[in-house]
């Protein structure tokens, strides 16, 4: 694998992957990869059946795959990945395709989310404690993600990216003699993160949120992608008016040099 | 524009290829619009890369058209 000095170089593998119909797991957005590029984060492998992007993070790459010949092999990674298969029940086939060649170049399945989308505003006043954190909230924020929020899994943003989006008012939560007690964050019309504090879970907190997301969205519908196992967030969201749209994904992982299978698989939302 | 409304159209079963709102009314989304940029790109002679896969490029047959018109 070897790192993408020249954006121009994506912009021709993108093409081609495009021209030769490549099965992929998720569509990359050109500007984010311009980003990664300028950062030196991004980084290229090529083998005869296809190429993979990887953005490279702290200790681990998260993979954007073009697959052109299904029959040939993805390389081993040399280093850990994750790697997210993105699809709806007509693109099932592909997302097996995919899940098959990850399997077999050792990735393993991680978490099962679903997309749930609500276009009804919630009928109910926001509690008036609710609050929008700032910059000044970085370093809390940053902690309270780090605390509930697996980095592989979680999608936690940089330090950079938080403080452009906590100066964008994209974080709302609620606050206590102890800190942060429960926090949501809000990127345009999606629910990126929703948690709560654990001595404060059941208090109704994160219902709250999700109301107050609701009411003050700016599209006409919000939606969120929901981990399949965490019944608790599955049922904050459709008290709220959130439905499954059939959208589902795959998380897989890839650890070089582990195989204790009884390490503890965690959860993208805790409320 | 009759080419590319055969195109949606095979892509797409079903759906009304003339809808102003394709992708804002989740009428096509984000595999079909990868789909459908192999065909545009070979029907229609133009390069397309990943900086083309904009929504509001593919939300109407129009836009899609103006897309290749800026490619040519």
């Amino acid at each position: 694998m070897r790192r993408v000095t020249d954006y121009a170089e994506v912009k021709a593998l993108t093409s081609m992957a495009l021209r030769r119909r490549a099965v992929t797991n998720c569509i990359p957005l050109g500007d984010e990869l311009a980003r990664e590029v300028s950062l030196g984060s991004l980084y290229l492998d090529e083998w005869e059946g296809g190429a993979l992007l990887a953005k490279r993070r702290g200790g681990f790459d998260v993979i954007s795959l073009f697959v052109f010949d299904p029959t040939t092999q993805i390389p081993r990674l040399g280093s850990d990945g994750v790697c997210e298969i993105v699809f709806d029940p007509k693109g099932k086939s592909r997302a097996d395709l995919l899940e098959g060649l990850l399997l077999a170049c050792g990735f393993e399945p991680s978490l099962r989310r679903m997309r749930l989308t609500s276009e009804r505003a919630a009928d109910s006043e926001a509690p008036e404690h609710i609050l929008t954190f700032d910059s000044a909230h970085l370093t809390a924020v940053s902690a309270f993600l780090e605390e509930n929020f697996d980095p592989r899994l979680g999608c936690i943003p940089s330090l950079r990216v938080l403080s452009e989006e906590l100066a964008a008012g994209c974080f709302h939560g609620i606050s206590d003699g102890a800190g942060i007690a429960s926090l949501i964050h809000v990127r345009g019309s999606e629910i990126n993160h929703l948690a709560t504090r654990r001595d404060c879970r059941g208090k109704g907190y994160a219902k709250a949120l999700v109301q107050f997301a609701s009411r003050n969205r700016t599209g006409k519908k919000m939606q969120v992608w929901c981990a399949e196992d965490n019944a608790a967030a599955k049922n904050t969201y459709l008290s709220c008016g959130f439905i499954s749209d059939g959208y589902s994904s795959l998380v897989l992982q890839y650890r070089v040099g582990v195989t204790d299978e009884t390490e503890e698989k965690s959860t993208l939302i805790h409320i | 524009m009759e080419k590319l409304y055969e195109i949606l159209e095979n892509i797409c079963p079903g759906i009304d290829v003339r809808s102003e709102a394709l992708v804002d009314d989740g009428l096509i989304d984000s595999f079909d619009i990868v789909a459908l940029v192999g065909e545009i790109m070979d029907e229609f002679g133009v390069e397309l890369n990943v900086d083309d896969i904009l929504p509001e490029n593919f939300n109407s047959a129009d836009a899609i058209m103006s897309l290749i018109e800026r490619s040519r």
